[in-house]
């Protein structure tokens, strides 16, 4: 019981870094990008390349696989998202798609179709009475999100270049006329949110298995945790990461585990029938 | 003889793919809504007429229902299925807004896929079904049933191209690219939004669903592959290279597509394994997607406006849209 309280915690974690990171896209460009889950894979499977195939000591590769996939994100955007500025929201998320299809491909092609894990010498377990409650890398895993949430939350209301971010997700044109760096700002929005889900990816390779369908997988529960976090502060959607971490976690106790993503979409389904504004924003604006 | 059966082969995947575009042209070129999920319509759409067609389920596998009708019932069925599915997804998430549609409807085909696997006593399971019945006449020899199936799939693509060229035409297909272009603009008009879009996505829906009993008829088995996202990305990809908003091009842009995408199984290379030329056809498929929207957003064919002036004589209109369009956000 208390181990899959703590794997949820975990599974909550990692969910969170990677839906910042695609909220973080979502509020400065005005659209879902579905290819940000797959940098996930991406930078999961450089890790293993790093790691397993060039030999590197793992938290050598761990860093290394962030940083190149924080590269291939802003390249992405710099290459595809940018020219599409003006045009309707739906053009760039189905490029994203587009996208997405290609990385998942590339990555069957360079690493094979099977499960991955990283060379990672074997880990103490925290007990209680006996009971093994969690592995050192598990406590690892949230103490990192939690510090990264600690940045985030600085970054964003202290320091000038994270209210400037906030100012220009609000009203871009506005944020221009008062001397925002916008251009800057979009390198530094696609740079931190790639470099977001890339932690999130090393976190799932350094804890669990990677493999190639895992982008596909965490599409969904990454919207999932977009859509009940609700456009309102970035907290909200922090804590809807967590608490959709947690329930699929927990309903494992309850029904089979192949129906966890179905728990998950039947919360999805709720929240937007009922409360399609978020369960954490505020009254909804009244447009048009 | 076997150069024909080829031939029939490619005609009836095209003519399949084509009348899921013309499906999804109502809904996105037309629309405006991201319907991320033609996989699930098509699915349902062929488990229905799978399951209502075949005969009681017995001996090695196992399935629901069993009725035994014949093929153009089950194919009826197939279609009112999928729009029943349509219409209660829509009659929620048309409400709510474009980006949960997309969402909602990516997650809505996985979701089913994973209840055929998990649940062997629907259609079993992930090994599905095999010897589905495809419609066929007695005076027609063995092998060549295949032609016949293409030449039904020929016909129903003739009626669909012309029902929704009739559809975008009428009073209906304009309010609904008024609701595209400008949803406040419409509303304020009196065209009754929901109504519109709700009756167009379950209208759609319908030929999504008949998209995915003609496949069946092309494969004579099903599996839950049939959700699978690919399907519903190689319907977007031909709508979007053939122009989206036109009929014509969805029709053009799904014969483009499939001719290319089967004439690339032919290449014989020996260390291509048929794993990895499926990984490469959908690298290829991505990066085709992103470079035509990039480089080439109108595609084949542009969207022909019969009722209004080019787009020169009315030059100020673009710029209204535009602006009042972003203040309507």
């Amino acid at each position: 019981m208390l181990a899959v309280v703590v794997a949820g915690f975990v599974s909550g974690a990692v969910l969170l870094l990677a839906t910042v990171g695609f909220e973080l896209v979502r509020r400065v460009e005005g659209f879902l990008n579905i290819a940000l889950p797959q940098l996930i894979v991406l930078s999961g499977f450089s890790a293993y390349g790093f790691n397993v195939l060039l030999g590197l000591h793992w938290i050598v590769s761990c860093l290394a696989a962030i940083a190149v996939t924080s590269v291939a994100g802003v390249v992405s955007a710099r290459l595809i998202f940018w020219p599409m500025r003006g045009r309707p929201h739906y053009i760039p998320m189905i490029a994203s798609v587009g996208l997405a299809f290609f990385i998942h491909a590339m990555i069957e092609v360079f690493t094979g179709y099977g499960v991955k894990t990283l060379n990672v010498p074997l880990q103490e377990t925290f007990r209680i009475g006996g009971i093994a409650v969690a592995g050192i890398d598990q406590v690892a895993v949230v103490i990192i999100a939690a510090l990264v949430v600690v940045a985030l939350h600085f970054w964003l209301s202290k320091s000038y270049s994270g209210r400037a971010l906030r100012a220009m997700a609000n009203n871009q044109a506005l944020a221009q006329i008062r001397g925002v760096n916008t251009s800057y700002l979009q390198y530094l929005t696609w740079a931190v949110a790639s470099a977001l889900a890339a932690l999130a990816g090393t976190l799932i390779a350094f804890t669990a298995r990677i493999y190639p369908e895992l982008g596909w997988d965490q599409v969904l529960i990454i919207s999932a945790a977009a859509i009940i976090g609700g456009l309102g502060s970035i907290y909200g959607v922090m804590l809807a990461a967590v608490l959709v971490g947690l329930t699929s976690s927990l309903a494992t106790l309850v029904i089979p585990s192949e129906y966890t993503q179905m728990v998950v979409f039947a919360v999805i389904a709720l929240v937007v029938f009922i409360r399609p504004e978020g369960l954490f924003s505020g009254p909804k604006e009244r447009v048009a | 003889m076997s150069t024909l059966l080829i031939l029939g082969g490619l005609i009836t995947l095209m003519g399949i793919y084509a009348v899921a575009a013309l499906a999804l042209n109502l809904q996105f070129g037309v629309g405006g809504m991201v319907n991320f999920g033609v996989a699930a319509f098509f699915g349902v759409g062929a488990y229905a007429y799978a399951l209502t067609v075949m005969p009681a389920s017995s001996g090695s596998y196992t399935y629901i229902l069993g009725l035994g009708l014949p093929w153009w019932a089950g194919a009826i069925i197939g279609g009112l299925v999928s729009a029943l599915l349509a219409f209660v997804v829509g009659s929620g998430l048309l409400r709510v807004g474009g980006e949960y549609l997309a969402v909602v409807s990516l997650a809505l085909a996985e979701m089913i896929r994973q209840l055929f696997i998990n649940q062997p006593a629907i259609a079993n399971g992930a090994r599905g079904l095999l010897n589905a019945p495809v419609p066929s006449l007695d005076i027609i020899p063995g092998r060549a049933q295949a032609l016949f199936v293409a030449a039904a799939v020929v016909v129903v693509l003739g009626i669909s191209y012309l029902l929704f060229r009739r559809v975008t035409r009428s009073a209906f297909g304009r309010s609904l690219r008024a609701i595209n272009q400008n949803e406040a603009v419409a509303r304020s008009l009196g065209v009754n939004v929901y109504a519109v879009k709700l009756k167009a996505f379950v209208f759609a829906a319908f030929f999504m669903g008949l998209a995915g009993v003609m496949y069946v008829w092309y494969l004579s088995i099903l599996t839950p592959t049939f959700f699978n996202v690919n399907i519903t990305f190689t319907v977007f990809i031909a709508l979007i290279i053939g122009g989206t908003g036109s009929n014509a091009g969805a029709v053009l842009g799904a014969v483009v597509l499939l001719g290319l995408r089967e004439g690339l199984t032919y290449i014989q290379v020996d260390f291509i394994t048929p794993e990895l030329l499926a990984s490469l056809q959908d690298a290829l498929q991505g990066l085709v997607l992103i470079v035509i929207l990039l480089f080439w957003p109108g595609g084949l064919f542009r969207p022909r406006l019969a009722v209004y002036p080019p787009p020169r004589s009315a030059s100020v209109a673009p710029a209204v849209l535009a602006t009042s369009a972003a203040g309507g956000r």
